[in-house]
Formats: structure tokens, C-alpha cells, sequence
């Protein structure tokens, strides 16, 4: 068969809404199925194609599934697609299968058979023409549905890679060859090869996750998130806690009564009178049943460690609630006695923060969107970069 | 990247692996240099393995259009026995590289020591001085090197490459190039290089195992060929399995079989795979345990890891 042979049509179609899907694939992969299919492979039944298709395309277990959920809403039905694998050349084989396939409307190659064809009639008729569905495939899973996050897992685990703090610890056991070769110099003998301690990342992270209420259609995205920076993240020591709407609650709120009487009244005026707050209910499961008192987790994991608190921060419902924004800021407070390294990342992008508690918040500390940039910056200001802030706490 | 030539030269659903011989004598991995002529051979004993179809199709693929099989599945089905099967089935000798999570990728291509260098350069006269004029004898082939040392020679090789997401998250794009082309430059000495050239034929097979999804790059995974292995979904599929691992006892294997298919359906923590399947019914019947001895579940330890998961199973399958 020569190198211009056309696939079927609806496996060009395949390929395309695999990729509109995200699946990692390009010409080349779809010339290497033709490659597949000229020397012999998934000829011998539907099924034998859908499977060299998924081990060509698909990456993962999920995505063979869409593989397969999209394929058999494609793929043609076909009864006698069991065609008899003789030792002939495999062209006879693909022309055969061709043949077959053009039965599928789809397929340009013949227009489909006569005898199918009715012979257009005409007759009056009123209303709206009859719906035959004769020819309409309904395949057995007409949805294909999976998670399409503003961001994947790799992404999430570059982005936090980034935050390394390197050092030598622990037993001297790697050679140090510019060390040795040094010493060699010097000395112009030789000498004991030189040894130094293994880098090692010692940064330490803390996450906190707002879970329920507002959050819940973001349970799946930043389970991804924070499984992408526990498991790639490499940080000597990650922590992964829940609170609901707020860390710590309870902040003295007769400072409030300090301010001028608005509707929206921002706290600047009484930024210097919040007491800190450190105390407060997390949970180490997502469905806030394993209490533990954030007075003890703090001192254990902020202590000098980085600090990401993931919450929409009533941005979901825009909502602007003083008492709010007040615990919030009381918890940051309390929370700076431990480290001055922490980030805020809303799940919501920066346009819906507007008059929300996010919008007022984001005044005062660094608060990014959950997302590929908002991570970096996020990642930036822990490793130090400056970031201006309005009113800083 | 050149259009890719297809060999079908071998196929490894074509191999009847249950019928082989228990020993066969295949080239000698262990050399450190790739010998140039005739390789000397050694006896490799046969892995036991019960390869499904549509994992034999995905081989046959991976070899035709010379691109790495990535297997996944879950721990202890048999995604690194693989290689090894493959290997003696084809009497191809296997090159192994268990990645860990310092592993550059360079290492598998080749390691360059420069101190051992240095320390000879001193000895000026003596053998080691001599030595250490040429930057061959400090240059050792990392396992995917080999392989294409070896090709370069005319002759063909397998290679494994296990767990690769224990390595850094950029080692896969590190090998890109060097998976695509099937040839290398060593930097330290430029004038040396190993290429597979323009031989389908002899493209090394390259397995490559990975337990996480998706934390590979996507220029890595998109050269790919990918196999989910399962664990066996009917009784008489397991039953084989043990089968081949020449376990006798039929009862005691078919009792075996139902209780850990019934332990796969508690909600554990971690549920038991094959390859502790193979162990538990392998010591029970060597310690000649009776059959109905079963129901209490002994050696437990083998199947399952966590206390709560022993808890759990007992609970439901011994007082219940």
C-alpha cells in the first residue's frame, strides 16, 4: 500500500477530538497508526483497532477510557467486521477493510451502496417532516466526562518546584570532583578524594485548605493542586490541613466599632489595633471530622515554613463581610509570629474578587489566583521576591 | 525526526512463552565492555509469566514502530517481569536500569570518572599511567548505551527502565533525543559515538515502568506506546497464573484464588496484587498448610501490610 493511503474517516475524526481533548498526540502519531495498521496490527476485528488506538494514543488509564467512549460513538457498526486473517499481504487485508468501512456514510470513497438508496419521492405533506432514525448511531456512552482543570497536575508540580531551599546536610558522602581536582593542584600529589554532603531541599510547607460551603465545586481541583505539591514538591516536609471559611475565628470585634459608619467600611483605619489570633479549628481530612486545634499546629509546621492558605475568601458568593475580613486579618497576624512567608491563592480568577471580602483582603496580603501565572507569583513571593502591597498588615 | 522504518521482524505474540525451555543461553550482560565479535553467553533461567493478548499485541507494536512501551498498573502485577520475559523469549539480552530518585539521565547512556583519571595520570610510568592517556578506559556505558553499543555491533538488545517517575520530574525530556534517535555523543571525548544507524532491526526494545499517572512530560509520553495491566479479572485466569509458577496443589490454589479475590473486594488500603498472591500461595503450599486452615487466613502478613487492613479483612472473612 502506498504511503498516501487514506485512513477512514472517523478515525481522522477520532484523532481530532482527542486532541481538542488535551491528548498529547501529533502527525506523527497518527502516521505512526497508519504504520501500525500497514504492518498488520489491529486488522483482525473492531475491537483489535480501538486497542491499537488506545495503545498508540491514550497515556493513561482515563484517557483510554475517553479513547474508547469517543471510538465507539465514531467507529461504524459493523457486524461482520470479522474478516478471516489469511497469510496474504497485509495490503489485501487493509483493502478489505477499507471496503467494509466505506459502508459508513461517512467514509467518501464510494457513495454508499444503491441499493440503499431510496428513490426520492413527492408528496404533499404538512407539519414537520417525520425523524427517521434508521441511520443515527446511539452509542452506548453518548457523554464522555472528565475533569478539565485551569490547571493539571504537571503544571502544579513544576510551579512548586521551584521553591527549594538547597543545603548541604547531613554525612559527607557525595564526591566532589571540582573539590578533588582542586586539592590535587594544590597539593601535586595525590590525595583523598574530597567528599561533601548531599544538597537536600529543606524548605518546609504548610497548606491550608478551605473546604465545604462555598468551596465545594473547587474539592476537585484542589485536590489536584495540593496532591501535585505533596507529591512533586520534594519539600523536606509538607502539611496538609482544612479549616471552613476562616482559620481561626473569634477576633476581638469591638475593634469595629472603631470605624466610621459605611456600608462597606474598609479596616485600614484600624489595621494596628487587631489582635493576632492563633487560635482556631483545622482538620487533617477533607471532610472536617479530625479536629486539631490550630494554636498546636502552627507552632509545628509554620514555625520558619512556608505558608498557603487556598480558600475563595467569600469571593464565590461576593459577599463583603467585615467580621470576615477581620478574623481573616487577626488569623494573619497571629499567624506572622511564626513565619512571614505565606501566600493566599483563590480558586477564583482576579475579575470576580471585585467588592467581595477577597477584593479588600487582597489589600493586604499577597493573594494570587489559582492558576498556571497566580502559582508562579505565588511560588516568587515565598522564595522572596518582593511584592508590593497595598496596606500591608 | 526521520520517518520511522517498521520491523516485523520479531514478534513477540508469535512465542509460545509457556512452552519454552526452563533455561536458555543468552549474551552475557555482566562484561563491562560490549565485545565486538561473537559475545560470550550465559544461562538465564526462565522468568514464569502468563502475558495476556492484548499486552502481547502492545509488544508487537512497540518493537515494529521502535518506540518505548510505558507500562503501568498497579504494584506487584508483573510490570517489570515483562522485560524479563520478553528478553528470553526473544533470547535478546536485557539491560536494566532501576531508577532511583537520584538518576540523571546521562547515567543511563554513560558515566565518565574523572578522579580514577586523575589518580592514574599520577602514577606516570606504571600500567595505570598509560592508562590514563585514553579517555576510553574511564568511560563506562550506562544501560541504554550498551544497548545501542551493542546495536552498532549488529546485534540486539532489551532495556528496562523501572519506576522512571521516581526520577526527577525532567528526566524523561533528558532522554528525548536520545530515544527518538538511537544514538549519542560522549561529551568528554567527542570523537567517540555509538548510533543504532538506519537498522530497524536492531532498535533496542525499550520497556519503561511507572506506578503515578501522568506526572511525565508530555513530549516524553507522546513517544509512547501505553499498557494498563490489570490484575486478572476471572478465576480461571489466576488459575493459570498459578499454573505457571508450578504450584500443584489444585484445591489449595483454587482456595487461595477465592479469598483473595474476596480481600480485592473489602475497601483496604492497600489491596493485595499478584505477586503477593503468587508468594502467599507459593509458602502455603510448600509449608503443606490444609485446606481448610484457610478460612483463618494465615501468614496474612504476605497479602496485606496495614494493621487496619488485617483488622478489616479478619473481621470479614473469619468471624463472619
Amino acid at each position: 500500500m502506498s504511503q498516501t493511503a487514506t485512513l477512514p474517516d472517523y478515525l481522522w475524526e477520532l484523532f481530532q477530538r482527542l486532541r481538542r481533548r488535551g491528548f498529547v498526540i501529533g502527525p506523527q502519531e497518527y502516521e505512526a497508526l497508519k504504520l501500525a495498521l500497514q504492518s498488520g496490527f489491529g486488522l483482525s476485528s473492531q475491537y483489535a483497532l480501538r486497542e491499537l488506538c488506545a495503545s498508540l494514543w491514550a497515556k493513561s488509564l482515563r484517557e483510554r477510557e475517553t479513547l474508547f467512549a469517543i471510538f465507539d460513538q465514531l467507529a461504524p457498526v459493523e457486524e461482520d467486521w470479522f474478516i478471516d486473517v489469511g497469510n496474504d499481504a497485509t495490503e489485501q487485508k487493509i483493502e478489505k477493510r477499507e471496503e467494509k468501512s466505506s459502508n459508513d456514510p461517512a467514509v467518501e470513497a464510494k457513495p454508499s451502496a444503491p441499493e440503499e438508496q431510496e428513490a426520492p419521492t413527492v408528496r404533499a405533506s404538512q407539519g414537520l417532516p417525520p425523524i427517521f432514525l434508521g441511520n443515527v448511531k446511539i452509542a452506548e456512552r453518548p457523554f464522555v466526562f472528565e475533569p478539565q482543570y485551569p490547571l493539571n497536575f504537571r503544571e502544579a508540580a513544576q510551579a512548586w518546584r521551584r521553591l527549594r531551599k538547597s543545603v548541604r546536610v547531613g554525612a559527607p558522602i557525595e564526591l566532589d570532583i571540582d573539590g578533588t581536582i582542586n586539592k590535587f593542584c594544590r597539593m601535586g600529589v595525590a590525595s583523598s578524594v574530597v567528599l561533601r554532603p548531599q544538597r537536600r531541599n529543606v524548605a518546609r510547607l504548610l497548606i491550608l485548605v478551605d473546604r465545604q460551603g462555598s468551596m465545594a465545586p473547587f474539592h476537585g481541583f484542589c485536590d489536584v493542586v495540593c496532591d501535585a505539591i505533596r507529591k512533586a514538591g520534594r519539600f523536606e516536609d509538607t502539611a496538609l490541613y482544612y479549616f471552613r471559611n476562616v482559620p481561626a475565628e473569634g477576633a476581638d470585634e469591638t475593634v469595629l466599632d472603631l470605624l466610621e459608619e459605611t456600608i462597606f467600611p474598609s479596616l485600614d483605619s484600624i489595621l494596628a489595633e487587631i489582635t493576632p489570633l492563633a487560635e482556631g479549628d483545622v482538620y487533617s481530612d477533607t471532610e472536617l471530622l479530625d479536629w486539631q486545634p490550630l494554636e498546636t499546629v502552627l507552632p509545628e509546621y509554620a514555625t520558619g515554613a512556608s505558608v498557603v492558605i487556598i480558600s475563595d475568601a467569600g469571593a464565590v458568593r461576593n459577599q463583603y463581610r467585615p467580621s470576615r475580613l477581620l478574623d481573616t486579618l487577626a488569623f494573619l497576624k497571629g499567624l506572622r509570629n511564626y513565619t512571614r512567608q505565606y501566600v493566599w491563592l483563590n480558586p477564583l480568577p482576579k475579575s470576580a474578587w471585585v467588592s467581595s471580602t477577597a477584593a479588600y483582603l487582597a489589600r493586604h496580603i499577597p493573594m494570587f489566583s489559582l492558576d498556571r501565572e497566580g502559582m508562579y507569583q505565588a511560588v516568587n513571593v515565598l522564595r522572596g521576591q518582593q511584592f508590593i502591597i497595598e496596606k500591608p498588615i | 525526526m526521520s520517518r520511522r522504518l517498521v520491523d516485523t521482524s520479531l514478534r513477540f505474540s508469535e512465542i509460545n512463552y509457556a512452552e519454552l525451555e526452563s533455561s536458555r543461553s543468552i549474551e552475557d550482560v555482566s562484561l563491562l565492555e560490549i565485545p565486538k565479535g561473537k559475545p560470550p553467553t550465559q544461562t538465564v533461567q526462565k522468568e514464569f509469566y502468563l502475558p495476556d493478548p492484548k499486552l502481547k499485541e502492545a509488544v508487537d507494536l512497540s518493537i515494529a514502530l521502535g518506540r518505548p512501551l510505558l507500562i503501568q498498573g498497579e504494584p506487584g502485577c508483573g510490570k517489570t517481569q515483562l522485560a524479563y520475559a520478553v528478553a528470553y523469549a526473544l533470547g535478546l539480552p536485557l539491560e536494566t536500569s532501576y531508577i532511583k530518585s537520584t538518576s540523571r539521565a546521562q547515567d543511563l547512556l554513560y558515566t565518565y570518572d574523572a578522579v580514577n583519571r586523575l589518580y592514574d595520570a599520577q602514577l606516570k610510568d606504571k600500567e595505570e599511567g598509560k592508562n590514563s592517556r585514553d579517555i576510553k578506559n574511564y568511560i563506562r556505558l550506562g544501560p541504554l548505551g550498551r544497548a545501542i553499543a551493542r546495536a552498532q555491533y549488529g546485534r540486539r538488545s532489551v532495556v528496562l527502565i523501572d519506576e522512571i517517575d521516581k526520577a526527577d520530574i525532567d528526566f524523561p525530556n533528558d532522554l528525548l533525543w536520545e530515544l527518538d534517535r538511537l544514538e549519542f555523543k560522549i561529551t568528554e571525548a567527542p570523537d567517540i559515538n555509538y548510533a543504532v544507524g538506519n537498522k530497524p532491526e536492531l532498535r533496542p526494545i525499550v520497556f519503561v515502568t511507572h506506578n503515578e499517572e501522568k506526572a511525565l512530560p508530555a513530549a516524553f509520553l507522546r513517544r509512547c506506546i501505553f499498557h494498563y495491566i490489570h490484575f486478572p479479572e476471572s478465576e480461571t485466569q489466576l488459575q493459570k497464573i498459578l499454573a505457571t509458577q508450578k504450584l500443584e496443589n489444585q484445591e489449595l490454589s483454587q482456595k487461595a484464588i477465592e479469598i483473595i479475590i474476596k480481600l480485592r473486594d473489602l475497601d483496604l488500603s492497600k489491596r493485595p496484587g499478584l505477586s503477593e498472591l503468587l508468594d502467599w500461595a507459593g509458602y502455603l503450599e510448600a509449608v503443606e498448610t490444609p485446606i481448610e486452615e484457610l478460612d483463618k487466613l494465615p501468614h496474612l502478613g504476605t497479602l496485606l501490610k496495614q494493621e487496619s487492613d488485617r483488622q478489616r479483612a479478619v473481621e470479614a472473612l473469619v468471624k463472619a
